[in-house]
């Protein structure tokens, strides 16, 4: 274990002056599921830790039309969140397959996002549900589509004076609904071999797509969205044909590796499987909710 | 440097002086002498040292002791009362859940945060409450079946 | 009190976390030890350079070869030194260990170790290691003293062998011959508690030892001879187990924690982390089975040769003794005229391997009956059938002459074979049912136990029997108590010498 010196601000701003005074020997201390065991593990080696646990104004769910998760949720709040309802659902179901309940109480959405492991599951929900996050710096505070957000493996566009303040969902227009599937060789404790978020907007006759989101994670060095197979649904039946279409795109937008886990042959298998199923199931809620 | 610290563990408060880089289970293990907390895979993915911070179940391994202080820590010797074991103590001993022991004080804890939230689980409930749990020589079978026999107790029914 | 269903006696403890486990022995003013453990498979260790480790603060001892005896000890086969000397065998092999007054300094002064190694050629597969041109992984093995009972050359550690019949005369006479190879891997027991010693020497020459050991005996007969020390000195404690599964049966980490205990004056805990598990404990063997079986048509097995070819590892530790028991479980329960099964335990630079519950019984049985069911299936002949066409049977003389009694294999097949409904064998899409059988042995040997009649009437038993979670201890106990008629309240169990 490194030697570091522990800071708990009990304001955002004090913990947005610390982060200006610290740069990148700082780190924000949330859950600590992913820093404690990066650091124990040398792979990381900060030489100030900044605890947020008294900062005010962090851990709430606001959903008003648009929804507001502050970074540090944790995944069991966002689990058993009553305003997640309808499409947001997903980013329940997302929550609710990461590791097991000692993680999940404690671990934050602010650390998912932060840490940007290309198998993160939250993320794929996020990104398919258009969230943006929230950065605020010494120079305020901006705001970036998480798509822009996420940068590489581990990486993303958070300067390291910067603390990550919330994600946001904007509200999703009628006759909407999102999925998320998590492929793993057991059902707890486990990384993504490959997941699958989407969100279909469907037309009045809820026979046509209007508009189309497809969220891939741990195929590719960070979750990525697959546009071509969202365009290729613009304005089709929900049908077979547009549906394995899409399902064939999304393979292609996807560059998964082989590793202990799985092979980059099933990992693809799992993409082209797993977005036919969001993709029903989307339609399938769109239908039964409406 | 060490930090002072007050840490509030089964009711106690204890007053430390601690490196802040510690984890709340090597503080509570060497420093507390609280070796019922066990130290395993120490990256939170065996449970062996699940402890409550307010109720609720977490890795001490993962958790950094001087983050903790804010909260009501609950360990496995913090559950029997007055000498008295808690129903799920007595139910994994009645139901033979205990073999090698190692995982037992986890297991209990997890099990313990589900109960304290909902009385009457179903199976399925409890195997996944108890998913961040790891145990290599039960099978986990007499474990769900001692969980179940406690949730009953606690519930006002008889010990089956 | 036999026979009686009744609480363990050591579960209080468990349920209440009081039971006290390998890492959870503490003494006052302990220090804590780690282990520099090679980074390459095979090199020539050309420096040890402990300078700076040395002045860290907390630092208290730091150990080398050079401070301990140059001396082999070992299974079968007394080929493994207590640090490595001028050779690393395999990534994870002890180099050096040092005790500090924290973990995080010990941990530190290890870092600071810095050793110098000039890389050799390695093997890494065990039939690599078979081949006349393989780089030794023990140069100087014909001078180890091993058990006289072992073949060994080479690389190759031991070869055991079981004939009868005439093979060859017993594949002409078959119908049909089938040839298959099976592969497994390196399986560590994956207990949840890592291996932990403490020891703490007195005034007089005595040690004491705590260690979450299966084998409490076993740990004093080696210290002594590393210690060079009486085994009447030399006091092991078994303390509470979290598991062990055959991988607490020899020498874990208790000789670092006595030698630095000695040199140190303190007392010195060492706990293995979950890395040094992966890397440096007894798993079980990998290995590759090839399976050559001759059949009539009507299904009678008439011949059957096999090669166990088991990867030990750097050491042989339990290897020879593994490759003896696997060309047994690899004859199978079946009648088989002509036999000639090998087994071979073989170097490679990589971890040394142990005993893994049932050892080589997984990988054996696996290939035996995966076989019959591919036999099987290749005559038409059902699964069931075919097994009880060739089962042992009582009477038999088993492969290594022993006349097999109270077999009862064929009615446990059949009420297997009802229990799972076999007649309807593919009740539904994505759904099947399999049945096999297989053997293992068990080994006989004296034991014996200390009992203590106190004064007031409790009684002591002292075991070296080793409670890892099978009840061992509370079942020794209520034969105790039968036998002397007193309650279980007033019995104490101690399991350590």
């Amino acid at each position: 274990m490194t030697r570091f010196e522990y800071h708990e601000p009990t304001s955002v701003a004090e913990a947005v002056e610390m982060a200006a005074r610290f740069g990148a020997e700082g780190r924000f201390l949330a859950g600590g599921t992913d820093l404690v065991l990066q650091i124990h593990r040398g792979v990381l080696a900060p030489c100030h830790v900044v605890g947020l646990h008294r900062v005010p104004g962090l851990a709430g769910i606001e959903a008003n039309g648009r929804v507001v998760l502050g970074a540090c949720v944790t995944y069991r709040a966002v689990e058993r969140a009553p305003a997640l309802t309808g499409p947001l659902r997903a980013l329940a179901d997302a929550a609710a397959v990461v590791g097991g309940p000692q993680v999940r109480n404690v671990a934050t959405i602010g650390g998912n996002l932060v840490s940007a492991s290309p198998t993160a599951d939250l993320v794929p929900a996020l990104l398919a549900l258009d969230a943006s996050v929230t950065l605020l710096g010494a120079g305020g505070e901006r705001e970036l589509p998480l798509e822009r957000f996420l940068a590489g493996p581990g990486r993303t566009a958070r300067r390291p004076e910067e603390l990550l303040l919330r994600a946001t969902v904007p509200p999703l227009p009628p006759r909407s609904a999102a999925t998320f599937l998590k492929a793993g060789r057991r059902k707890a404790m486990e990384v993504s071999l490959a997941c699958v978020a989407a969100r279909l907007t469907l037309d009045a006759a809820l026979e046509r797509c209007l508009e189309a989101r497809i969220a891939l994670g741990a195929v590719a060095d960070r979750t990525i969205r697959a546009p071509a197979a969202e365009r290729s649904l613009e304005g089709q039946p929900v049908s077979g044909g547009p549906l394995a279409r899409a399902a064939e795109l999304a393979l292609e937008a996807c560059d998964p590796v082989t590793d202990p886990r799985a092979s980059a042959r099933f990992r693809r298998h799992l993409v082209v499987t797993m977005v036919s199923q969001a993709l029903l199931r989307c339609i399938d809620r769109v239908r039964q909710t409406t | 440097m060490k930090i002072q610290t007050t840490l509030t563990i089964n009711g106690e408060t204890h007053e430390l002086q601690i490196e802040p880089d510690r984890t709340l289970l090597d503080v509570l293990r060497a420093d507390l002498g609280l070796t019922g907390t066990k130290t395993s895979c120490l990256e939170g993915r065996c449970g062996a040292c699940t402890v409550f911070l307010d109720g609720l179940a977490a890795n001490a391994c993962l958790v950094l002791a001087a983050a903790a202080r804010t909260r009501r820590i609950t360990t496995i010797e913090g559950l029997a009362r007055d000498g008295a074991l808690h129903p799920i103590q007595q139910a994994f001993i009645d139901h033979g859940a205990v073999q090698c022991g190692y995982c037992t004080p986890g297991m209990i804890m997890s099990a313990k945060a589900m109960l304290d939230e909902g009385p009457a689980p179903t199976e399925l409930e409890i195997r996944q409450a108890l998913a961040g749990n790891l145990c290599r020589c039960t099978g986990y079978q007499k474990i769900v079946e001692a969980v179940m026999a406690a949730a009953r107790l606690m519930a006002g029914g008889a010990a089956a | 009190m036999v026979g009686q269903r009744l609480s363990r006696l050591d579960a209080d403890g468990k349920v209440t976390g009081r039971a006290v486990f390998g890492a959870d022995v503490v003494l006052p003013g302990m220090l804590h030890g780690a282990v520099v453990r090679s980074i390459l498979p095979h090199a020539r260790i050309t420096g040890i350079d402990t300078r700076r480790a040395a002045t860290l603060p907390g630092v208290r001892a730091i150990i080398t070869a050079a401070d301990v005896r140059d001396i082999r000890y070992g299974g079968a086969v007394r080929d493994e030194p207590i640090f490595a000397r001028d050779r690393v065998r395999y990534v994870g092999q002890p180099v050096a260990a040092v005790a500090a007054v924290t973990p995080e300094a010990a941990a530190e002064a290890r870092a600071a170790i810095t050793v110098a190694y000039e890389a050799l050629p390695a093997v890494f597969d065990a039939e690599e290691a078979m081949a006349p041109q393989a780089p030794l992984v023990h140069e100087e093995w014909e001078r180890y003293s091993a058990l006289p009972l072992l073949r060994r050359s080479a690389n190759i550690c031991n070869r055991a062998q079981i004939v009868a019949g005439d093979v060859e005369r017993g594949f002409e006479e078959a119908d049909r011959v089938f040839e298959h190879r099976f592969q497994t891997g390196i399986v560590h027991q994956g207990y949840v508690e890592p291996r932990a010693a403490l020891a703490s020497w007195d005034g007089d020459g005595h040690v004491t030892i705590w260690s979450n050991t299966q084998l409490p005996f076993e740990v004093q007969g080696v210290l002594s001879e590393i210690l060079q020390v009486p085994p009447s000195r030399i006091r092991v404690i078994a303390t509470a187990i979290g598991g062990g599964f055959g991988g607490k049966l020899r020498l874990g980490v208790e000789h670092f924690a006595a030698l630095l205990a000695r040199r140190s004056r303190r007392a010195v805990k060492i706990v293995t982390s979950m890395e040094e598990e992966l890397v440096a404990a007894y798993p079980r063997q990998g290995s590759v089975i090839d399976l050559k079986t001759g059949v009539t048509r009507d299904g009678r097995i008439v011949a059957k040769q096999g090669r166990v070819v088991l990867d030990t590892g750097a050491f042989a530790g339990a290897g020879p003794a593994v490759a003896s028991v696997a060309t047994l479980v690899l004859a199978g329960p079946y009648r088989i005229p002509n036999l000639l099964i090998e087994g071979y335990a073989v170097y490679t630079n990589k971890t040394n391997c142990g005993a893994y519950r049932a050892p080589s019984g997984p990988q054996a049985n696996f290939a035996v009956e995966s076989q019959m069911d591919l036999m099987a299936d290749a005559l038409g002949i059902d699964p069931l059938e075919f097994r009880l066409r060739n089962i042992v049977r009582d009477g038999d003389e088993g492969p290594t002459g022993q006349v097999l009694t109270g077999v009862g294999l064929e009615e446990c097949l059949r009420k297997a074979a009802a229990a799972i409904g076999w007649g309807e064998r593919r009740p539904a899409p994505g759904r099947a049912k399999g049945i096999a059988c297989g053997w293992w042995t068990t080994t006989g040997g004296s034991s014996g136990v200390y009992v203590k009649l106190n004064p007031d009437g409790s009684v002591v038993l002292s075991t070296g029997a080793a409670e890892i979670g099978s009840g061992a201890l509370t079942g020794a106990a209520q034969i105790l108590a039968e036998e002397l008629a007193v309650d279980l309240s007033d019995l104490a169990l101690l399991s350590h010498r």
